[in-house]
């Protein structure tokens, strides 16, 4: 066996732990059920909502979607939009402020689109809880907030 | 060799004749059926309507043909049924004729010897030798009767023969088979123009019924040449509107229409549907058989093997499935898209690729191309996964590219699930190269104007910068790399990739399987962030991107290239705007 080789088999060993071992963290043993993923991020979507005084519109039917890429579970999106005229970077301030208050990890990020203005943008994490992530634009506002991980697979889902 | 007049049986001829209007009679009850269901059909609006409808149309005209064909058929059975019975019925007759013909010959052989024995006698009278004389004349009257019967016996062979072969040229005539004779064969000495002419006036039945080499040359033809030919049959076309002859090719040759470049998208995606239902209906057919197989099986040996079987037949089930599905899963888009099946190409493995929003009409058309482990039983997740960028710019200026998430190559196996290190070479991405520039060209030679662009996750990136670099005429305006595995050394830049523009993103990923498939890449591959003339794409170190996955894992501070609020799903928007 060459260098390359036990290089390769080493790595794959580690990796296939360390992501066992993600993937027993993330199941737990006691995996969550989808009813009360979809609960939780519905309570997460709304409190989002009231933050602030928009024409939000009502709290839409999730996509239902792989956990991750190639992994097994399915995690419930709720995208809600809003197509007004706003003060991005304000809002964006304003939700930033608003989900580190509540303890979620914000990371921003902004794109200049040139002719459509600027996009500024955010994902929210935390330890078992939802997701949140946004896109806001002079045109309107885009609010996902991504479930947990729960029993199932985007299958289940398919008509 | 002789026909045998007394070869055959006519009932058993007659038989088939009546299970022929059998068939005819079916194909009328069938007719009414599928009629039936498109008046029951009133309340179903919309695309799948509107193909329903004009499929529904071809069918009544069709079923009449076959009917006529199978009259022309029973006219001919019904014919010969009869001739042969009386044919014979006269070899009958002559047989007995012969065969008394024969025993008086005998009898009269014996008399004559008899006779010339007593003529021939001391004591022989006038009577013996008149006796005698008698016996001769009726030797030869018998003698005139056996030739006469041996006449009427050829001559019988011959009209069974004459029978034999009308009924042979009257099933063969293009009444019944609805093609001349021969047809086919002559198909391969014509011309182009004159090849795809006849192709476009043959019924649907018979188009289908033509050989393999007819949908060869029809795959095999440059895109322009099928543009001429397609528009030639009536335009352009559209999903709701399109000419008789365009069906009746998408119905007959859905394996050759859906994957033929200069065909209209709309087209292509109907044709593959059609290729994509049936091998999905056949894959689950096959799954509920290998179970059974599994079930059965007895001692170790034929378990293992029937275990194989059943997962291989799981694997084929479960990417079908997904592909088709792709017709209907969820997507959270701002403004709905239309969607195209744009290729599907049936084998082991199944491969294929689907469109969110309309390559006949966007203004913008991106591929995007996964990398190690992918298959068509993630079809739904990488349309989803391109929603995300297309949302994204429907927010900025209300359009989005047609994102097209591409499938169309044999990816190397997820070398951290299986240990399979055929992603550190270059096979499968020079083989899925070839591919999929040939889509991209089918996208170019039908909109030679449309913004098209290439978004590359992983191994992908390897397998587009190939494609790209091998073909100038492409005319990419964008090529995005996410995670690249890395470029081959014959690409040395990003000019020789011949995209407008590069981009290129690479996170801090947790594991770097990125910076791993790099390293270990034989031979080696480049880093397209590091002074390849690519425009990088930020991702913040790991505080935006932190692992190799588009999509990341929720349960985790994970997130993915693609994830929404990212920087990199921003960056490609952008790239990727009409």
């Amino acid at each position: 066996m060459n260098n390359l080789s036990k290089s390769l088999l080493g790595f794959v060993a580690v990796v296939g732990l360390l992501t066992t071992a993600t993937a027993c963290r993330s199941n737990g043993g006691n995996e969550m059920q989808p009813d009360e993923a979809k609960q939780n991020a519905v309570a997460f979507l709304r409190e989002t909502m009231d933050h602030e005084p928009l024409a939000w519109p009502e709290v839409p039917e999730p996509v239902a979607t792989r956990c991750a890429d190639g992994g097994d579970g399915v995690r419930f999106q709720y995208l809600v939009t809003i197509d007004q005229k706003t003060d991005p970077k304000e809002l964006a301030t304003s939700f930033e402020e608003f989900w580190r208050a509540k303890g979620l990890d914000v990371q921003p990020s902004q794109e200049d689109f040139g002719k459509y203005g600027v996009a500024y943008s955010a994902t929210a994490r935390a330890d078992g809880k939802p997701w949140g992530s946004f896109q806001f634009s002079e045109r309107g506002i885009s609010l996902y907030v991504d479930s947990q991980c729960a029993e199932g697979s985007p299958d289940d889902y398919e008509d | 060799m002789a026909a045998d007049p007394l070869a055959g049986d006519p009932g058993a001829i007659t038989g088939l004749s009546s299970a022929l209007a059998d068939h005819q009679d079916d194909i009328r009850t069938g007719t009414h059926h599928v009629a039936s269901a498109l008046h029951d059909a009133d309340g179903w609006e919309g695309a799948s309507k509107d193909r329903f409808t004009t499929t529904v149309g071809t069918i009544a005209p069709a079923a009449q043909r076959i009917i006529s064909r199978l009259d022309a058929a029973i006219e001919v059975l019904d014919t010969y049924a009869e001739a042969v019975r009386q044919i014979q019925d006269e070899a009958e007759r002559i047989q007995a004729a012969q065969l008394t013909n024969a025993v008086d010959s005998i009898t009269n052989a014996v008399s004559m010897g008899s006779a010339q024995s007593t003529a021939a006698g001391s004591d022989a009278t006038e009577a013996d030798d008149r006796r005698v004389d008698r016996l001769q004349t009726d030797a030869g009257d018998l003698a005139a009767a056996a030739k006469r019967l041996d006449a009427e016996w050829d001559a019988l062979v011959e009209r069974r023969a004459a029978a034999d072969r009308a009924a042979a040229a009257g099933l063969t005539e293009s009444e019944v088979l609805g093609v001349a004779v021969g047809y086919a064969g002559t198909l391969a000495a014509m011309s182009d123009a004159d090849f795809l002419r006849a192709v476009a006036g043959m019924p649907p039945e018979v188009l289908a019924a033509q050989d393999q080499a007819v949908a060869d040359r029809i795959a095999g033809m440059p895109p322009e040449v099928v543009q001429a030919w397609w528009d030639g049959l009536g335009g352009r076309g559209t999903a709701g509107e399109h000419s008789a002859a365009q069906d009746a090719l998408i119905t007959a040759l859905p394996a050759v229409i859906g994957n033929l470049n200069g065909v209209p998208y709309w087209a292509r995606d109907q044709a593959n549907r059609l290729s994509a239902q049936r091998a999905y209906v056949q894959a689950a057919e096959a799954l509920v058989a290998a179970q059974e197989t599994y079930g059965k099986a007895v001692g170790r040996a034929a378990q293992a093997v029937a275990q194989r079987a059943l997962i291989a037949a799981q694997e084929r089930y479960n990417q079908l499935n997904n592909f088709v599905a792709g017709a209907r899963t969820d997507l959270n888009l701002r403004y709905p898209l239309p969607r195209q099946m744009v290729a599907f190409r049936d084998g082991e493995p199944p491969l294929g690729a689907f469109s969110v929003g309309d390559l006949d009409s966007a203004s913008s058309v991106t591929f995007l191309v996964p990398g190690m482990g992918s298959s068509l039983a993630d079809t739904t997740q990488y349309m989803r996964t391109g929603s995300t960028v297309q949302q994204s710019q429907q927010q900025m200026s209300g359009d989005a590219s047609a994102y097209v998430t591409w499938l169309g190559y044999e990816a190397p196996p997820d070398f951290v699930a299986t240990g399979d290190t055929a992603v550190f070479h270059e096979d499968s991405a020079r083989a899925g190269a070839s591919t999929l520039a040939a889509d991209l060209a089918g996208v170019r030679a039908t909109r030679p104007d449309v913004q098209l662009n290439v978004v590359a996750h992983s191994y992908g990136s390897t397998t587009a910068a190939i494609a790209l670099a091998d073909d100038a005429a492409l005319r990419i305006h964008s090529f995005v790399t996410l995670g690249s595995a890395g470029i081959p050394s014959f690409v040395p830049d990003a000019a020789a990739t011949h995209a407008a523009h590069m981009y290129a993103a690479q996170a801090d990923e947790k594991w770097g399987i990125a910076a791993f498939g790099r390293t270990f890449s034989d031979p080696h591959r480049a880093d397209p962030t590091q002074g390849f003339g690519a425009t990088e794409l930020q991702t913040d170190g790991s505080k935006t991107v932190n692992v190799h996955d588009l999509a990341a894992d929720p349960e985790s501070r994970n997130v993915g290239y693609l994830d929404s609020g990212t920087k990199t799903l921003l960056g490609t928007a952008k790239a990727t705007m009409p």
